[in-house]
């Protein structure tokens, strides 16, 4: 009995001690990212592409090219709608995405998102967006996002919104975002998160409303 | 020497007992698949559905149901789960019988029954809303142990903190387990059987 009762408690103890882990890992990669966030310093990189995508910035070129920008449908009592793109920079110096706006939205906002403890946490983002230099920033559902909000009519699936995006050093660059379906939007869903081998045979062919900056 | 056989002895002990709590942990879970010892979650309330009339914790009764917490100015988890469970419910077709589920506001303030009547029109009648008074929100979420936490932000609006999580009961009111947001299809199918086959 008392033997049982002594492996009990190191059972216990054994996994009151692995939750306390995981949450600290997990507080701990929150505070990595709000650290990056904040993170504003120009340093130049030896990229391989830094000459030539340096020459184009000269030139008021496409270092910052915005792909996959993407909404989905929203029910008609829905005020709110998530706008999902990916940043690329491929210019020598960071820059920061500084505002949004979209026509058919009265604001348009960045915001994260985390789920802690099955609790999901949506914040505006009160800093500007870096995208480092050489770097790749995805908003994505699960995370970071764009929030169109004070809606006059909803997301009409096959659409296409128009929102400007303001960048430090890009310059106002104009983005359509494709609205997709529920069911589509699951789908890309899935594919965001690395996909589970779900629904492959499908391609949402995405180069048609990639931006660059003018 | 003594010191060292009485700690081996102590790690041996360790691992039996681990071991014991978790055949424990199997067999009751696998001997609980009619939900004998289910909690009954949930508190008496007086709130509003959709169109505006009084709903109480009777609507529950006698059917297997989902419920799940959430408000309209909620751009991805909200319409995301309502989608989610409402492709559940089609998907087990006939099997659904009378499986209903209500998505249940934190928001009341925003989402009166008619924002929340629209909310859910392109979706079936068998999704209800709950909405009605701050306080009777609270407190039903309070009931399910689903957190809300209401958040004031910069320029004077708000936001809404909240469990994501689907809570699945039975048709004798019990409750019996959670779909956490994107959970896998598969396990989201059997959870919901689970409160079908009753």
């Amino acid at each position: 009995m008392k033997t049982l009762l002594l492996g009990l408690i190191a059972g216990l103890s054994l996994g009151l001690f692995a939750t306390a882990t995981t949450t600290t890992t997990a507080l701990a990669d929150d505070t990595r990212h709000h650290g990056t966030k904040a993170h504003d310093t120009h340093h130049h990189d030896t990229d391989a592409h830094g000459t030539d995508a340096h020459d184009t910035e000269k030139q008021g070129g496409a270092a910052l090219m915005i792909t996959d920008a993407w909404s989905r449908v929203t029910t008609p009592g829905a005020k709110v709608g998530g706008g999902y793109l990916t940043l690329h920079n491929s210019g020598m110096h960071d820059d920061r995405l500084l505002s949004v706006s979209a026509p058919h939205a009265g604001k348009t906002e960045i915001h994260s998102m985390i789920m802690k403890d099955d609790v999901m946490i949506m914040r505006p983002v009160d800093q500007a967006l870096t995208i480092e230099a050489g770097a790749v920033l995805q908003l994505a559902p699960g995370g970071l996002h764009l929030m169109f909000m004070q809606l006059e009519q909803p997301h009409v699936e096959g659409e296409a919104l128009e929102a400007t995006l303001t960048f430090e050093r890009a310059g106002a660059i104009k983005v359509v975002f494709d609205v997709l379906s529920m069911r589509d939007s699951m789908e890309r869903m899935q594919q965001g998160a690395g996909g589970h081998g779900h629904d492959e045979g499908h391609d949402h062919g995405h180069s048609h409303n990639d931006s660059h900056s003018e | 020497m003594t010191v060292f056989r009485l700690v081996l002895w102590l790690v041996v002990a360790a691992a039996i007992g681990l071991a014991g709590v978790l055949a424990l942990s199997l067999w009751r879970g696998a001997a609980d698949r009619d939900g004998a010892q289910a909690p009954v979650l949930g508190a008496a309330f007086e709130l509003l559905d959709q169109d505006g009339a009084v709903i109480t914790e009777s609507a529950f009764a006698g059917r297997p149901t989902a419920l799940f917490f959430g408000f309209t100015q909620c751009p991805e988890i909200c319409p995301v789960s309502l989608f989610e469970v409402s492709s559940l419910m089609d998907e087990l077709g006939s099997a659904k019988k009378d499986l209903q589920a209500f998505f249940i506001s934190v928001d009341p303030a925003r989402d009166s029954p008619a924002v929340i009547r629209s909310y859910l029109a392109p979706f079936s009648d068998n999704i209800g809303g709950i909405t009605g008074d701050e306080a009777g929100i609270t407190a039903l979420a309070k009931s399910w142990g689903v957190y809300i936490e209401k958040v004031p932000l910069d320029d004077g609006d708000y936001t809404v903190d909240h469990t994501a999580s689907v809570y699945l009961v039975d048709r004798k009111g019990r409750f019996r387990g959670t779909i956490a947001y994107r959970e896998n299809r598969q396990t989201a199918l059997e959870k919901m059987r689970l409160i079908i086959d009753l």
